[in-house]
């Protein structure tokens, strides 16, 4: 199934939500979006001051201005088809902070692009205004490892 | 109605202490004192291996394993730490570098990025979750460090 740049569907309402069910269909909205190659769906899960680690340079992005720039740079060179794959979800939240790590890969590219091959751990804080606001990433941290002998990244991360 | 002991402020502060302590341990290269602010069951990204670490008996060893590269003293500097709590939930994220070891090479000089998340149970603030990492160059697929010579 190809990916369209077509709008995602509003997210449904969940009949009594817990913010963990939320948080799981916001992560699953993302990625989406990220196939959909719809930068604007993907940036309106971002607070306006989210703080962003990301695997490659910059060392850090302070906007999310960086951020969508960034990714305009980046998703021309995707593939068709791409998919966005996730595990190992640990979440918690409480009151207006949701706070969860996960180890995220993008398939679909890993024989022209290796290291894509490479499970990426990701760290991610969301924070919501009111007890029924949306929630918004307001940090994300996502590396690979790297071997500290050879300075090169550790594509193998995350298999066996 | 805040009572002082609940305000943003006051948990803000109690994070930062915990990353004080972190340090203050990790300078005596106090093995005990640094475990001592972890949960049994943390979680931990390193940058280096073991790149996944799970549980602090675990985390125990690849401390101890890392502990004869801190012969020298050493100083540890933070910047732009933010802070962030609800209830009995926080998250930090900062970078932070080692400085003044005896082979000081561009890896061990770089301002590694790092995020944490804690839990207040009975004994206080304590770690549940460790990430730090330096990014990687997608050109060379060499990890990328920033180093600021000051």
């Amino acid at each position: 199934m190809t990916a369209t740049a077509t709008a995602p569907a509003p997210l449904p309402l969940l009949k009594h939500p817990t913010p963990e069910a939320e948080i799981r269909q916001l992560l699953e909205a993302w990625a989406a979006a990220l196939m959909a190659r719809d930068i604007d769906a993907l940036m309106a899960h971002y607070a306006p001051d989210a703080v962003i680690f990301d695997s490659i340079p910059p060392q850090r992005m302070d906007s999310p201005a960086e951020y969508r720039r960034f990714w305009e740079d980046c998703l021309p060179a995707f593939p068709e088809g791409f998919r966005v794959e996730m595990r190992r979800l640990q979440l918690r939240a409480e009151g207006l902070l949701a706070l969860a790590h996960l180890e995220q890969r993008i398939l679909g590219m890993e024989e022209r692009v290796p290291e894509t091959r490479a499970w990426y751990r990701t760290t991610i804080a969301l924070a919501r205004e009111g007890g029924r606001g949306p929630w918004r990433i307001i940090h994300e941290h996502q590396s690979v490892p790297f071997d500290p002998y050879t300075h090169q990244a550790e594509f193998e991360y995350g298999h066996p | 109605m805040n009572t002082p002991h609940t305000s943003e402020t006051t948990d803000k502060a109690q994070i930062q202490n915990v990353i004080d302590q972190w340090r203050d341990a990790f300078l005596a290269r106090d093995t005990d004192a640094v475990m001592a602010l972890y949960l049994p069951d943390a979680m931990v990204f390193d940058a280096i291996p073991p790149h996944r670490i799970s549980g602090v008996d675990m985390y125990r060893k690849t401390w101890e394993a890392c502990m004869p590269y801190f012969s020298a003293p050493f100083t540890l500097e933070w910047r732009k730490v933010e802070i962030e709590v609800s209830g009995d939930l926080a998250t930090s994220h900062s970078e932070y570098r080692i400085l003044g070891l005896e082979e000081q090479t561009e890896m061990t000089r770089a301002w590694l990025r790092n995020t944490t998340i804690y839990r207040r149970v009975a004994g206080g603030w304590k770690i549940m979750h460790e990430h730090t990492s330096v990014p990687f160059n997608p050109e060379t697929n060499q990890a990328e460090f920033l180093i600021e010579w000051d």
